[in-house]
């Protein structure tokens, strides 16, 4: 426990100077993106007067470093701002956005876990035809862009079969039903492109394990296949698993902004892909606040299952 | 439906529990899935995910979300602002002005400067109070002074209100045009409710709407940039006039998702364009659309201050003749795409049929013309555009053809809108590639024809005496007895080569079999949602 205290401790440090670094390098590339968000407010053709009265009035025309030390001293407040084109709370819109994201990222992190080890371990145990071509499918995995995949699944499970909606998100509260078959799809895109690199690891893990004495001693001994496998080889196998699982979930953030168009989801990437276009500086650093603290946690969470099943990690 | 787990004795031994827990799993999926989520039966389509087509509730899809919610901000966005804020008149599909929150209105004396309204007396807004002539004053005072893409249509007006039902507006200059201009989509006629203009900051995504339309935005069922509801307005003076309990209108950037929604029923209609028209149909959605805009090049200028040579009209009548309008119209909107000469739509009242035949394409002719002017070698002009919209595309296309007659098009491509603007307004470019609407007439002249029209249009403002002339001519002749006159000024300006505008573009809408009124206003090129119903 000490040691998962002391993980614990060490990254929350350094999670604080993370967070600022990414806000102050969001702020200076969302600034530095040609436009004015007057002009996206009032139209193109909007009076110039009138565009630069409002500028002047967001204060889109303050120094940078004044604008992101007030953006700065609020948001240690917990006060993320007002989005720059709707006025509305930055804190709102990530409030009505997040579970979207996280129901997602969670599902295709579940869904990349479970079918790439299986993959991974059926292939190492097989080998042969099978062991190949599941090499070959992790493979092509990797090279399917995940917005193609996406569309190709609506196409077939939603509008042929009819058995998934095409578009649009349910709360869970609103109805669970509807909930989960919304989700489906999604976390399907996005589970199945991110199982590839988790198969291959597994399968090379497995069978690097499975060429060491303790195995051979394990199987003279008498122990079956089964909890040879489950038992120690795989508790073995895990640690560089869970690495590239981590790795994974991370790249799924990423993964989330094109899923969440694709399917018409309101979560925190379309949210990220709209502020973006408009040039909404509050709402950007909003969401890649957010982010950045998904990708601490992701990574904490990550280490702490490493030291847990890695027991030279806990003693050095 | 069966499941087959492991039926042989694996290294394991017995049946796997893996297989086992796959079944029920899979038998998990089936049981809520019902063997069928899209029935195409409406649930409450606030969320988006279930089937929406009945007469409960209208899915609609935009590309964009729009960029304000204020009726006096709101660009071209007016689906968005139009459900829940009722205008004082009303443009039918005929392009009939019908009334609105007005139910009569008039011009007082001569020459198109007065306009006055007569309210009903049976409209309140959504937080009860009355719509009345004060409440009508205030709304129209703020959209003048506000600053939006539309409030140079009450520029300089002083707008009074005697009484409870009349309202009158002296305008700064004629206007034969008040009564379509003030109708739905035109913004500065939605009227906004006094508590609305108490705090204009107010009117976001965040806010319930402060109109007196026939629906009221919901935003406890709306998220920002994903879907925005509208629920019908139980105090509305028409219920009538409500075809839908609900409206819902999500943004949708990618067409594909949108077919395949529309496809299972979670759309109604949504609007694109003709690349996905085959897979559309087949998906048994019909298209339907109306040329709204015209894309092509603008000779910002015409007295040759940064460009000698478009000076001369021949040069730019011979940049006209070089161009194929046609194969370009097919090559970049399909085959049923439209090519344009002249700045009217085909289906308005100031489209000249003399116009539209004038530059057939004709190289040798260009080439003569270039001669007569003392360009015969060509020349090299700048022009700039916007790298979205399509306006590139349409550039590239036509610097290649103008390069054969030995005209060369130094291109720059802004593919940031505000910065593009900022490049037009400065008047430092010659000439651009754009797309402007096909106005009326009498828009046309105060927004793109005249020294006092949009910097977007005319940066160096340039300007002609008769067109001026023609222009007022048209400003103090009665609407409905203009048609003549609108086809001498878009014959004017054909014979003058100001534009060479290459096609028409349309807003297409794909519309299920279960809704219909998808028709398009004259004035804005646009359908009006309020009219879509479902399919009798």
């Amino acid at each position: 426990m000490d040691d998962v205290r002391n993980i614990l401790t060490r990254w929350v440090l350094s999670a604080i100077p993370v967070l600022f670094i990414v806000s102050l390098f969001t702020f200076l590339l969302t600034a530095l993106i040609p436009g004015d968000p007057g002009r996206t407010i009032l139209g193109l053709t909007a009076d110039p007067d009138k565009v630069a009265a409002l500028d002047e009035a967001l204060g889109v025309n303050r120094p940078l470093p004044v604008r992101y030390w007030d953006w700065l001293t609020h948001a240690l407040q917990g006060d993320l701002g007002n989005s720059i084109t709707s006025g509305a709370p930055v804190n709102g819109a990530l409030q009505d956005r997040i579970a979207v994201t996280l129901f997602l990222i969670i599902g295709a992190m579940v869904v990349a876990g479970l079918v790439g080890v299986t993959l991974g371990v059926v292939s190492a145990l097989r080998g042969g035809w099978l062991g190949r071509t599941i090499d070959g499918v992790a493979m092509f995995g990797m090279a399917i862009p995940v917005y193609w995949l996406g569309l190709v699944l609506a196409t077939v499970f939603a509008v042929r079969l009819r058995i998934f909606p095409a578009i649009g998100y349910t709360p869970l509260t609103e109805s669970p039903r509807d909930w989960f078959l919304g989700l489906v799809l999604p976390v399907m895109t996005l589970g199945l492109s991110s199982a590839a690199p988790v198969a291959k690891q597994t399968r090379d893990g497995v069978l690097t394990q499975l060429g060491r004495d303790y195995v051979r001693v394990l199987r003279a001994r008498g122990f079956n296949e089964r909890t040879i496998i489950t038992k120690h080889v795989l508790r073995n196998a895990a640690a560089p698993i869970i690495t590239v699982l981590g790795i994974v979930v991370v790249g799924m953030f990423g993964g989330s902004v094109l899923i969440e168009n694709v399917f018409v989801m309101p979560g925190l990437g379309g949210m990220a892909v709209s502020a973006a276009a408009a040039q909404d500086i509050t709402s950007m650093q909003g969401v890649a606040v957010l982010f950045t603290v998904f990708v601490i946690v992701v990574n904490l969470l990550i280490e702490v299952l490493y030291a847990l099943v890695n027991p030279k990690v806990r003693t050095s | 439906m069966a499941t087959r787990t492991n039926a042989r004795p694996t290294r394991f031994g017995g049946r796997s529990r893996a297989g086992l827990a796959a079944t029920a799993g899979v038998a998990l999926v089936l049981g809520l899935t019902g063997c069928g989520a899209n029935d195409g039966t409406s649930g409450d389509d606030a969320s988006g995910s279930a089937a929406s087509t009945t007469n409960d509730t209208l899915t609609i899809a935009e590309q964009n979300p729009p960029n304000n919610m204020n009726p006096a901000l709101a660009d071209q966005n007016a689906d968005f602002i139009v459900p829940a804020y009722d205008s004082l008149t009303y443009e039918t599909a005929d392009g009939v002005i019908e009334p609105g929150l007005a139910e009569s209105w008039k011009y007082v004396g001569e020459g198109n400067m007065v306009f006055e309204l007569t309210l009903r007396t049976d409209a309140v807004f959504t937080d009860g109070s009355p719509v009345n002539g004060a409440a009508v004053k205030a709304s129209l005072e703020y959209a003048r002074d506000a600053g939006g893409n539309n409030a140079s249509i009450l520029a300089g007006a002083q707008i009074t209100a005697p009484n409870d039902t009349t309202v009158s507006i002296a305008l700064a200059a004629p206007n034969p045009m008040m009564p379509t201009l003030l109708s739905q989509g035109w913004g500065v006629g939605d009227i906004i409710s006094p508590t609305g203009l108490a705090d204009p900051d107010s009117l976001t995504t965040d806010a319930p709407s402060q109109g007196a339309g026939q629906y009221v935005y919901d935003p406890e069922q709306s998220v920002a940039n994903d879907h925005y509801t509208y629920t019908a307005n139980p105090d509305y003076y028409d219920p009538s006039r409500q075809h839908y309990k609900t409206i819902v209108i999500k943004v949708v950037s990618d067409q594909q998702t949108a077919v395949n929604a529309a496809s299972t029923g979670e759309l109604d209609v949504f609007i694109g364009d003709y690349t996905v028209a085959s897979q559309a149909a087949s998906a048994g959605l019909t298209a339907v659309s109306q040329p709204s805009l015209w894309l092509g090049m603008i000779f910002y200028d015409r007295d040759g201050a940064v460009s000698l040579p478009l000076q001369s009209v021949d040069v730019r009548r011979a940049i006209n003749y070089a161009i194929d309008r046609t194969t370009l119209a097919a090559a970049l909107f399909g085959e049923d795409a439209l090519p344009a000469v002249e700045l009217a739509g085909p289906t308005s009242e100031g489209y000249s049929t003399k116009a539209a035949e004038a530059y057939p394409f004709d190289q040798d002719k260009a080439r003569e013309l270039l001669a007569e002017a003392g360009y015969a070698d060509g020349f090299s002009f700048d022009v700039i555009t916007a790298g979205f919209a399509g306006f590139d595309t349409v550039a590239k296309a036509v610097q290649a053809q103008l390069a054969e007659v030995g005209i060369t098009m130094n291109l720059t491509v802004e593919s940031d809108g505000p910065t593009w603007v900022g490049k037009i307004v400065s008047a430092s470019f010659p000439a651009g590639v754009q797309g402007t609407a096909t106005y009326p007439t009498f828009l046309t002249c105060q927004q793109v024809l005249l020294p006092t029209a949009s910097k977007v249009s005319n940066p160096f403002g340039s300007s002609a005496d008769e067109l001026a002339e023609l222009c007022q001519q048209l400003a103090q002749t009665d609407a409905d007895q203009s048609a003549d006159l609108q086809k001498e000024i878009n014959e004017w300006v054909v014979d003058n080569a100001w534009f060479a505008p290459v096609a028409y573009s349309s807003r297409v809408y794909f519309v299920r079999p279960e809704v219909q009124g998808v028709n398009f206003l004259e004035s804005t090129g646009i359908a009006n949602i309020l009219d879509f119903a479902p399919a009798s």
